[in-house]
């Protein structure tokens, strides 16, 4: 290289070092205190997710009052469903100031989130094809809770 | 209309990697291609390609600037996009893109900066004002521009563009490597994925370059270099010739292995992406340039510069949506089969939804209005420059 005439690779040089220290202090000003504690993540994350109110019970605790409604769901089809996917979390329904309703899906959107026909499900799964198997009972899908008058949800078709 | 949520596996009916995913490897295999064109002058010393080495240059770092567009809009929250520079997770394929995509970049700046660096020394001192101001900035102060200098400018151009090469076929091959390592899905995962991405890329990125290069000579007035179309032509009828090899020894492996994943990938082929595999990839995009390019490289010594041109171009334009069609049917056809690989689902994308046609339109038009700009500033053309002096 000819001497002296390479004054602006230098300056270049210089600029990209810069740039990457500046990088490097930028980083370590960025990283959160906690990160790589337990793991690739911010350790402080975990208490923050602890310390959330908690909003589902636990999926046995229904039975406690509820036995009745549990020895059925048990023996039908829909014994390995939670009862928190179709009724609301358990803390709307026992709360500090008491029992209050219970909220409930009942629309056929609901069922549809596990019946609706999938190509990718096993032939054995119970889908349908809403539209075809809704729409030639009410076609107008008036009824949003058009499948609990002939389903039980408890236990759909009847006992296993 | 009925939701479209499932509670239970197989729940995939929703297509996650939209045609942002499709935009993405298509815009980075063109950064990549155009690059490789920018060394047949700047390392391999092909004067051929002398009228558009530099031009090549600028449409890399054009589309590059656009690269993680995609990505930005589809995953939402680009304040996080740093993260991945900051605190890079290395089990995970994904991590190396930071550091990929920024040493390629800092590689292409140098180079592009030392190739120009004459012309914006010379903008530096002639220019006046306002207009001069980023021309000083980019000189770094130093206006030395005699044969001595530029010697050494040209050495490390060399080394620059050689260390280049292998930093864009890295970056593109990367990114067929993240669809090639996802073991779960027999469509993506064979170890030839990046280097059937990387050889297309190779392709979509020498037809760009002839369209522009094409396209720009009609607009300025000048001649089209037949040497450079003739020679890209060649180049891309090859790169052509191997990539489509590529892409249809994949498929015949499958198809002759005859394990549980051909079970479903023959009707994805033949249904859910008829269309956009047999009718546009393999005979739209690969078999009618395939004869365009022949006639064009074999029956070389009769072809009128015109017709020369038209062929070229014309199979540039196949070429490119050939290109993006693999991308489509790799990242879509991909996931319209179902994880269960049970069936398969329907994949219809919106126009105006956040990731729509319309988006991705849109930021495939960015780099060329970037390149407008960068041309502008940086001449890359010898008639342009020789009026600027």
């Amino acid at each position: 290289m000819g001497k002296g005439h390479h004054r602006h690779l230098i300056r270049a040089a210089i600029l990209l070092g810069a740039a990457i220290f500046l990088f490097f202090v930028v980083r370590a000003l960025l990283i959160p205190k906690s990160f790589g504690l337990y793991g690739h993540f911010r350790g402080e994350n975990l208490a923050e997710q602890a310390s959330l109110p908690i909003v589902h019970g636990n999926p046995n605790s229904c039975a406690e009052c509820h036995d009745d409604v549990w020895k059925i769901k048990l023996a039908g089809r829909h014994a390995a469903v939670p009862c928190q996917d179709c009724h609301a979390p358990l803390t709307q329904h026992v709360t500090e100031d008491g029992v209050q309703p219970m909220p409930i899906h009942k629309t056929f959107a609901l069922c549809a989130r596990c019946h609706q026909k999938l190509e990718a499900k096993p032939k054995t799964f119970p889908q349908i094809d809403f539209h075809e198997h809704v729409v030639s009972k009410d076609k107008n899908l008036e009824n949003e809770e058009i499948c609990l008058s002939c389903h039980q949800p408890h236990s759909p078709m009847g006992e296993k | 209309m009925l939701p479209y949520l499932q509670y239970t596996f197989p729940n995939d009916i929703h297509i996650h990697w939209s045609i942002m995913i499709v935009m993405y490897p298509y815009i980075t295999g063109l950064v990549a291609g155009a690059f490789i064109v920018s060394s047949f002058y700047h390392v391999f010393q092909k004067k051929e390609y002398q009228p558009i080495g530099r031009f090549a240059l600028l449409t890399s770092l054009a589309f590059l600037l656009c690269a993680t567009l995609p990505l930005l809009n589809h995953l939402g929250h680009p304040e996080r996009a740093l993260n991945i520079m900051i605190t890079p997770n290395f089990s995970s394929a994904m991590a190396g893109f930071g550091i990929l995509y920024t040493s390629y970049l800092v590689v292409l700046i140098l180079e592009i900066w030392l190739v120009f660096r004459k012309d914006i020394v010379h903008f530096a001192t002639t220019y006046k004002g306002i207009r001069a101001l980023p021309y000083r900035i980019l000189t770094l102060g130093v206006y030395d521009v005699s044969d001595e200098a530029i010697k050494t400018d040209h050495k490390v151009i060399t080394i620059l563009a050689t260390i280049g090469i292998p930093s864009a076929c890295l970056l593109h091959g990367y990114v067929g490597f993240l669809f090639g390592a996802v073991k779960a899905n027999p469509w993506w995962s064979t170890p030839l994925m990046p280097i059937i991405f990387l050889f297309s890329a190779v392709v979509s990125g020498i037809a760009l370059l002839i369209i522009l290069y094409q396209l720009m000579a009609i607009f300025r007035g000048t001649e089209v270099s037949q040497d450079c179309v003739r020679g890209l032509a060649r180049w891309l009828w090859y790169f052509q010739i191997q990539t489509v090899t590529l892409e249809l020894l994949e498929i015949i492996t499958l198809s002759y292995e005859r394990n549980e994943a051909w079970e479903i990938i023959a009707p994805l082929l033949t249904t859910k992406l008829a269309f956009s595999f047999i009718s546009v990839q393999m005979v739209l995009g690969s078999l009618i340039p395939f004869i365009l390019l022949m006639v064009t490289v074999l029956l070389d010594k009769y072809l009128h510069p015109k017709v020369r041109n038209s062929l070229t171009f014309f199979a540039s334009i196949l070429l490119l949506i050939q290109v993006f069609a693999m991308r489509w049917n790799v990242v879509i056809g991909g996931q319209i089969m179902s994880k269960s690989l049970r069936g398969l689902r329907d994949f219809h994308p919106e126009f105006l939804a956040k990731e729509g046609i319309l988006p991705a339109m849109l930021i495939f038009a960015l780099p060329f209005v970037l390149l407008y700009f960068l041309v502008k500033v940086l001449p890359p053309f010898e008639k342009e420059r020789q009026l600027a002096s």
